[in-house]
């Protein structure tokens, strides 16, 4: 599979203040992403596959 | 030989028009592979050599330890790839989203490739799926073939596996090495277009698509708006509240999946991103701000 070098990955807040995610904003092969929550895109594949595997952590939205 | 192919050859054919297209290969959008003429280069003519999967230039086609880069002949572009600095072969790789139709069929691939430099004793093909996160089933196991300085055909017809594949989000995927070896080959290059694969025993004369029409597909997987020839690239966000306005960009074709975003700048702080198959939406931290240089990437 693919390896991508995540350093960052953050949980962006929804806009419209309907307490959810909008996407995840990540630093990946150091470039600034915007990812969708969507199981068909492979960057957010990668990323919960890294989550899964203990080597990368979410950071919650800002309040 | 293939109802297609006879077809093509305009003679010998034998067949009812309407049985063409059933199991082997049809007269038209034969080729599965995307952008196999190497006509589409949103992203730049010249690549640079990674460790990893990079795509960078050629749309549809990553390459791995080598930099892939456009060459052309009487005005047709085609891949030109040249070793980086790495011990381990390197090669060329494409992913088709949509081939269940093919399993247990059979199948051809084929393409041209030479080299300058004097590689060919040992080019490579490889070509597999995913069918869990960790398995795959082997379609065209590795095998090696010989080319040299002058354009050189290879063909490779096999019958596809029937195990079902992992599903969304991965392809069944090619790999052309021009040295299957795992050696060092810093700088040496090869040369590849072309590529097609098709149902059917037999390789039929590539087929040559529009570029209007090769662009469309690769924007299913891949959208820059510089990249596509616009010289409009600042995308104004409408207020949407006393404090923070939403910039939405239409996509010019419907995405494979929900695409990950990046700009090249952003006039104020983005807030929240929502992405359909067809649109982007930046929510801004401002009530004035822009977009500029929006890339979609959907790509395998």
């Amino acid at each position: 599979m693919e390896q991508m070098n995540i350093t960052s990955a953050q949980y962006l807040a929804d806009p419209l203040g309907n307490n959810l995610h909008s996407s995840i904003r990540a630093t990946i092969d150091g470039q600034e992403l915007f990812v969708p929550l969507d199981p068909a895109n492979r960057h957010y594949v990668e990323i919960m596959r890294q989550v899964e595997a203990g080597k990368l952590t979410i950071q919650e939205a800002d309040a | 030989m293939s109802k297609a192919r006879q077809l093509a050859d305009l003679g010998g054919v034998t067949t009812r028009l309407d049985e063409v297209g059933n199991t082997d290969g049809a007269l038209s959008n034969r080729n599965m592979i995307i952008n196999g003429g190497f006509t589409v280069w949103q992203r730049g003519t010249s690549g640079s050599a990674g460790s990893g999967f990079t795509m960078d230039s050629a749309d549809r086609w990553y390459s791995v330890r080598g930099a892939l880069s456009q060459e052309t002949e009487n005005s047709m572009p085609y891949a030109h790839i040249t070793h980086g600095n790495y011990a381990d072969s390197c090669y060329i790789n494409h992913r088709i989203e949509d081939f269940t139709h093919t399993l247990g069929q059979q199948v051809t691939l084929s393409f041209k490739i030479k080299s300058d430099d004097g590689l060919g004793a040992d080019g490579g093909v490889f070509v597999r799926y995913y069918t869990s996160s960790n398995n795959y089933a082997v379609c065209q196991p590795q095998t090696t073939f010989t080319y040299g300085s002058t354009w050189t055909t290879i063909t490779y017809t096999f019958t596809m596996p029937t195990t079902t594949p992992k599903g969304a989000g991965y392809g069944l995927e090619f790999f052309l090495y021009g040295d299957l070896n795992s050696i060092n080959n810093n700088g040496k290059t090869f040369d590849i277009k072309e590529v097609q694969f098709e149902l059917g025993d037999t390789a039929t004369p590539f087929e040559h698509r529009s570029y209007g029409d090769e662009l469309a597909r690769c924007q299913r997987y891949y959208w820059s708006e510089t990249g596509a020839g616009n010289d409009l690239t600042t995308n104004y966000a409408t207020l949407y509240s006393s404090s923070y306005s939403m910039c939405i960009i239409d996509l010019p074709v419907t995405m494979r999946a929900k695409p990950t975003v990046s700009a090249a700048s952003y006039t104020s702080t983005v807030l929240g991103n929502y992405h359909s198959r067809n649109r982007v939406q930046v929510y801004l931290n401002s009530a004035a701000a822009s977009v500029n240089d929006i890339v979609a990437d959907a790509e395998l």
